[in-house]
């Protein structure tokens, strides 16, 4: 089993690990925007850079993102040395500069000692710093691949198809969920959800009409799972009452 | 291994197993934050604890997209793995028995009994004795031998 060393303690770890996985098991604190753990980890923040170096490679150290770089035996990581809150502070500054009006990325750079960004804060932008985490839950773990990332360099925007609202979607709100600075909005009522300027019609109770997910994605889940058609017309409240009565006739029996 | 045990007729609908389980989650005596619930049949005064049975091939474990829910073979439990939920609710929508719950403030987080990790509050606090969590004696030979019967039947 190979060990590694971080901020001069010995950790345990699998053979198959990165260093972000590793200190995150054991509790120790790397920020991360981009990284979530259902999706591959992509590298996009640059906000987990960590201190690498290596007693086999003298005098020779490297910065690399943690959440990319795979553990190898007997590898030294400093998560917190000068160089890597220095380098943290830049990325937060760029960042600062491309969403000065999102609070988590204000209270990460703060913490890293960066007031405001030295360089011209964007006036129209939204909160989004183009992590893609949206896209590729959507792909990885949903399976839809409604929305992707258009246009490259300074243009690259987090879009759906033509910028209308997107065809293959079904609505989750996954995305919405798991973005890290909330850029993705969901206006949800008792019998809709607008999701990326698309109206989606809820599912709703058979009995009691309260509703959980979308027409969309109790038709795909159907389809995917093989399930039977009725599956998903009772809501929560209304199985618990189906169990409950079931148990009542056992009961009396 | 110990479990859950549920008894409809020594309940009283006295509630404290659902406000003990709020507090001991949310610090709040809040029913909407609590992972059991009861229903009371007014015709024949019974009232039905209900929660979560920790299925062993469990329906929101196989909805689960980003694969979150897992077993936990040491308590017996159906776990959620927060750092991995992606919060679309196909668990919700998937439980066949409904005790799967939907945070009403948060929209995108789900929540579930956990057995409060070997040590379920509702069964400590219940003053009768219809929520139990003790040790189940294994099968013995001829209850297993029947029950893979009724398998093979099936």
């Amino acid at each position: 089993m190979p060990e590694i060393i971080i901020d001069g303690r010995r950790y345990k770890c699998e053979d198959a690990e990165t260093i972000l996985d590793v200190c995150r098991r054991n509790d120790i604190d790397i920020p991360a925007l981009c990284h979530h753990e259902a999706v591959e980890p992509f590298g996009a923040c640059r906000l987990c850079m960590v201190e690498i170096s290596h007693p086999k490679w003298p005098g020779w150290k490297d910065w690399v993102t943690s959440c990319l770089y795979p553990i190898q035996d007997g590898l030294v990581v400093g998560t917190s040395t000068t160089r890597v809150r220095r380098l943290r502070a830049t990325v937060l500054d760029l960042l600062l500069a491309r969403c000065p009006n999102s609070d988590v990325i204000r209270e990460l750079a703060e913490e890293y000692g960066v007031e405001d960004t030295t360089y011209q804060p964007r006036d129209d932008g939204d909160n989004c710093i183009l992590c893609g985490l949206c896209v590729r839950v959507c792909e990885e773990v949903i399976g839809v691949s409604a929305i992707s990332s258009a246009w490259r360099g300074v243009t690259k925007e987090i879009s759906e198809p033509l910028r209308e609202p997107p065809p293959d979607c079904i609505g989750c709100a996954a995305c919405a969920n798991v973005c890290p600075t909330d850029v993705i909005k969901v206006t949800q009522s008792s019998t809709h959800r607008v999701i990326w300027d698309r109206t989606f019609e809820m599912y709703r109770c058979k009995e009691c009409g309260k509703a959980h997910i979308t027409k969309e994605q109790r038709d795909w889940m159907i389809k995917k799972n093989n399930l039977p058609e009725n599956y998903y017309d009772l809501c929560d409240i209304c199985k618990r009452k189906v169990v409950a009565n079931t148990q009542k006739n056992l009961s009396l029996i | 291994m110990k479990m859950l045990l549920i008894n409809p007729r020594k309940c009283t609908n006295c509630h404290i197993c659902e406000l003990a389980c709020s507090f001991k989650h949310s610090n709040e005596f809040t029913l909407a934050h609590s992972r059991v619930r009861t229903i009371f049949h007014p015709d024949a005064n019974l009232t039905v604890p209900e929660i979560c049975l920790q299925c062993i091939d469990a329906a929101c474990m196989a909805s689960c997209p980003s694969r979150a829910i897992f077993v936990d073979e040491e308590l017996g439990c159906v776990t959620i793995n927060y750092d991995k939920c992606v919060g679309c609710l196909s668990c919700v929508a998937g439980c066949p028995f409904g005790n799967m719950f939907q945070d009403e403030l948060n929209p995108g987080h789900v929540f579930k009994c956990d057995l409060c990790q070997g040590d379920p509050v509702c069964a400590r606090f219940c003053p009768t004795g219809a929520l139990l969590y003790k040790e189940i004696e294994p099968l013995t030979g001829k209850q297993q031998m029947v029950l893979e019967k009724e398998e093979s039947v099936v």
